[in-house]
């Protein structure tokens, strides 16, 4: 199974994964990174080899979603970044995270990354706009 | 050439930088000076890609960043100046920089001596660099963003570790 990890500033990641578990129940292979302001880069980015270490277990590859590009996150996570091993997708979103948990065990990392962006984006909604309120 | 910011933050170009501090001083341009993003492809089309295109981004090593900065190509430009480290600071000061300002955002030194805040761990070499500096007559604050008060580093009083 793809393994999956949420890196965000402050505890966005943690709360992120509570609220999709609150929804789906327990996950498995999903572990999460908070970085606080006064942690370290070099903190982080051992913090978060552990985590890619352990969820990656099966050998399937290690999906980073984290919050913002351009963002320490994503820079840290873009150390990682190597094809078919570890994938980045920057702007994680409640329905990604979810979506990503579901869809990983019909889909290869590249296409899982793929599939994702365009649904964390496609999961933005404004429901005035389907009133028809808004033109 | 017009200095908006100089500062010092081992993260460079990150979130505080992007959504705090390019808008509180209208920077229209970011300035890294860093040998080893320089020299990093990814991390440099990375960073680069992360700020709004409307702004000047240039990325170099510190003695090209000080050229570019001294020549007048940036003359027309809100810049702000990220640095990694005090010793970068000090070496932009040596080949002729001027600058009179220089804020403290986010520092940590792998075997640090002092802490200034939450965010600033400086080891000896670091307090030295920055001892120089500011013989040198430059202004130099902590302020990691712009919600934060603004406080000159001489008056904290640093938390010195025990051990190392």
């Amino acid at each position: 199974m793809i393994g999956i990890v949420v890196v965000t500033h402050a505890g966005l990641a943690r709360e992120l994964l509570h609220a999709a578990e609150l929804i789906l129940g327990p996950t498995q292979l999903v572990g999460t990174v908070s970085i606080d302001r006064g942690m370290s880069v070099d903190v982080a980015k051992e913090k978060l080899q552990q985590v890619v270490h352990r969820v990656g277990a099966d050998g399937d590859g290690v999906l980073i979603l984290t919050d913002l590009f351009g963002g320490t996150p994503t820079n840290i996570s873009a150390e990682f970044l190597c094809p078919d091993v570890v994938e980045i997708l920057a702007g994680v979103n409640l329905p990604m995270l979810i979506k990503s948990i579901g869809a990983r065990s019909n889909n290869d990392l590249g296409g899982l990354a793929a599939l994702l962006k365009e649904y964390g984006k496609n999961a933005i909604m404004r429901p005035a706009e389907l009133l028809g309120t808004v033109l | 050439m017009n200095l908006v910011l100089t500062r010092i933050d081992n993260r460079l170009i990150h979130g505080q930088v992007l959504e705090t501090w390019v808008p509180f001083v209208k920077a229209d341009c970011i300035v890294v000076a860093n040998d080893a993003i320089a020299g990093n492809q990814l991390k440099k089309m990375m960073m680069q890609a992360s700020v709004p295109s409307r702004m000047r981004v240039e990325i170099g090593t510190v003695v090209d960043s000080v050229a570019l900065l001294k020549s007048s190509q940036l003359d027309k430009c809100r810049t702000m100046l990220l640095f990694g480290t005090p010793a970068d600071a000090v070496r932009a000061y040596r080949a002729g920089l001027e600058y009179k300002q220089l804020n403290l955002g986010n520092l940590h030194a792998d075997k640090w001596q002092a802490q200034l805040s939450c965010t600033l761990f400086l080891d000896t070499t670091d307090l030295a660099d920055l001892e120089l500096l500011d013989r040198a007559g430059i202004k130099i604050t902590s302020r990691c963003i712009p919600a934060d008060g603004e406080r000159s580093w001489r008056k904290l009083i640093p938390v010195v570790k025990g051990r190392n």
